[in-house]
C-alpha cells in the first residue's frame, strides 16, 4: 500500500522530553498516550510516519514498546507494512534496534493486561 | 691513465683538432686523444690537469670538459630534499603527539562511562529487589538514556581525522544490541506497574541484568585497550 503522505513527528518538541512509562494510568507521556496521539491515525488514513526520537533524556524498553508494538496491534498491520510505513530516525542505534524489534515481534509478544 | 697533452694554440697545417675550454683558457685537442684520457696543459700552473676526455662527439666534449661550475638547479636539489625531509618530519611528528593525547582522551571518557554504567547498574538492581519506587524509574530512565547517548558520540573522536587516526573508528563503536539488551533488562520486564514486588539478587532477571552490564563493560574496556599508546 502506496502511502498518501509522509508525516514527520519529534517526540521531543511535539510530545516531551521525559518519556514516561507504558500506559496512561501508570503516569503521564506514556508510550500509550504517544500511540493514541501521533500514530494510530496518521497510519489509519494511509499515512507514512516518521518518528524523530532524539532530543529526550532517554526511553523506557516499554514505552517504545507501548508505543510502536502497540500500534500494530491495535492497527492490525502487517509487519512488511508496519516497517514500511512506520520509521524512526536517531542518532542512537540502539533505539533503532528496539523499535525495529518492537515492530517485528508486536503480534507474538505477550503483553501484561492494562487493567 | 693515458694522459693527452691539450696544445695552447691552433693545430699543426693538415691536422685536425678541437677547441676546448679549460680553466686555463682555450686549447686544442688532439685528434689522437683517447677517451678517458686525462687532458692537460703543459703550460698551466703546475702542470695542472684540466680535465678528463670522456666522448669524442665534438659538442659533447666541449662541454663535458668545460670547466664552467654546475648549474644553479642542481646545485639546490639537495636542499630542496633535506626541507622536504624536514617538514614531513615535522609533520609526523607533530600528527603522533596529537594523536597520543586524543587516545588519552578517548580513555578518559570510557574511564567516565564505566563509572556511570556501575551507577546505573546498582540503580537498576536496587530497583528490582526492593519495592516498586516510581521515582526511581524516572531516575533509571534518564540515566540509561543519557549513558547510551554517550556511547553513540565515541566515533566521532576521530570523525574529523582524515588521516592517521588515533583510533580506526570501528573500533571506537560500542555494539548498540549490547545497549538495546542492557536497557530491556533494566526497563522492559518488571518495570512499572509490572513490578511485582522485591526480587532476589538470585532470581534471573537480576542475573540477565548483570549479564547485561558486564557485556557493555568489556565492549568498553576493549576499547580502552585499543586506544592504549
Amino acid at each position: 500500500m502506496k502511502p498518501v503522505e509522509t508525516i514527520r513527528i519529534s517526540v521531543a518538541k511535539q510530545f516531551t522530553k521525559l518519556p514516561g512509562l507504558r500506559y496512561i494510568r501508570l503516569g503521564p507521556f506514556s508510550g500509550e498516550e504517544f500511540r493514541k496521539k501521533f500514530l494510530l491515525e496518521p497510519l489509519r488514513q494511509g499515512n507514512a510516519v516518521i518518528v524523530d526520537l532524539d532530543g529526550v533524556r532517554g526511553y523506557g524498553s516499554s514505552f517504545l514498546e507501548e508505543a510502536f508494538g502497540g500500534t500494530v496491534r491495535e492497527l492490525n498491520l502487517d509487519i512488511d507494512d508496519a516497517l514500511e510505513r512506520l520509521k524512526v530516525e536517531t542518532s542512537v542505534p540502539s533505539w533503532q534496534l528496539d523499535v525495529d524489534e518492537y515492530i517485528r515481534t508486536a503480534k507474538t509478544r505477550k503483553i501484561p493486561s492494562n487493567s | 691513465m693515458k694522459s693527452t697533452e691539450l696544445q695552447p694554440s691552433t693545430p699543426a697545417a693538415g691536422e685536425t683538432a678541437l677547441p676546448v675550454m679549460t680553466n686555463a683558457g682555450t686549447a686544442m685537442l688532439k685528434p689522437s686523444a683517447e677517451i678517458g684520457s686525462q687532458l692537460y696543459r703543459s703550460d698551466a700552473p703546475f702542470g695542472r690537469i684540466d680535465c678528463t676526455y670522456s666522448c669524442a662527439s665534438q659538442p659533447s666534449i666541449h662541454n663535458h670538459i668545460s670547466s664552467e661550475p654546475p648549474s644553479l638547479t642542481f646545485a639546490l636539489l639537495p636542499s630542496f630534499f633535506s626541507a622536504v625531509l624536514v617538514v614531513v618530519g615535522w609533520y609526523v611528528v607533530n600528527k603522533a603527539q596529537s594523536n597520543r593525547e586524543r587516545r588519552k582522551q578517548i580513555r578518559e571518557y570510557i574511564s567516565d562511562l564505566c563509572e556511570n554504567l556501575e551507577e546505573i547498574e546498582a540503580l537498576a538492581i536496587t530497583y528490582h529487589t526492593t519495592e516498586r519506587a516510581e521515582e526511581k524509574e524516572q531516575e533509571i530512565i534518564s540515566k540509561l538514556g543519557r549513558f547510551e547517548k554517550a556511547c553513540s558520540i565515541l566515533p566521532q573522536f576521530t570523525e574529523s581525522q582524515k588521516y592517521l587516526k588515533a583510533v580506526p573508528a570501528s573500533k571506537l563503536s560500542v555494539d548498540a544490541k549490547l545497549l538495546q539488551i542492557l536497557r530491556k533488562a533494566m526497563t522492559l520486564e518488571h518495570f512499572g506497574d509490572e513490578h511485582s514486588g522485591a526480587l532476589s539478587r538470585r532470581h534471573d532477571h537480576i542475573q540477565n541484568l548483570e549479564l547485561a552490564s558486564d557485556n557493555v563493560q568489556e565492549a568498553l574496556e576493549k576499547i580502552r585497550v585499543d586506544s592504549l599508546d
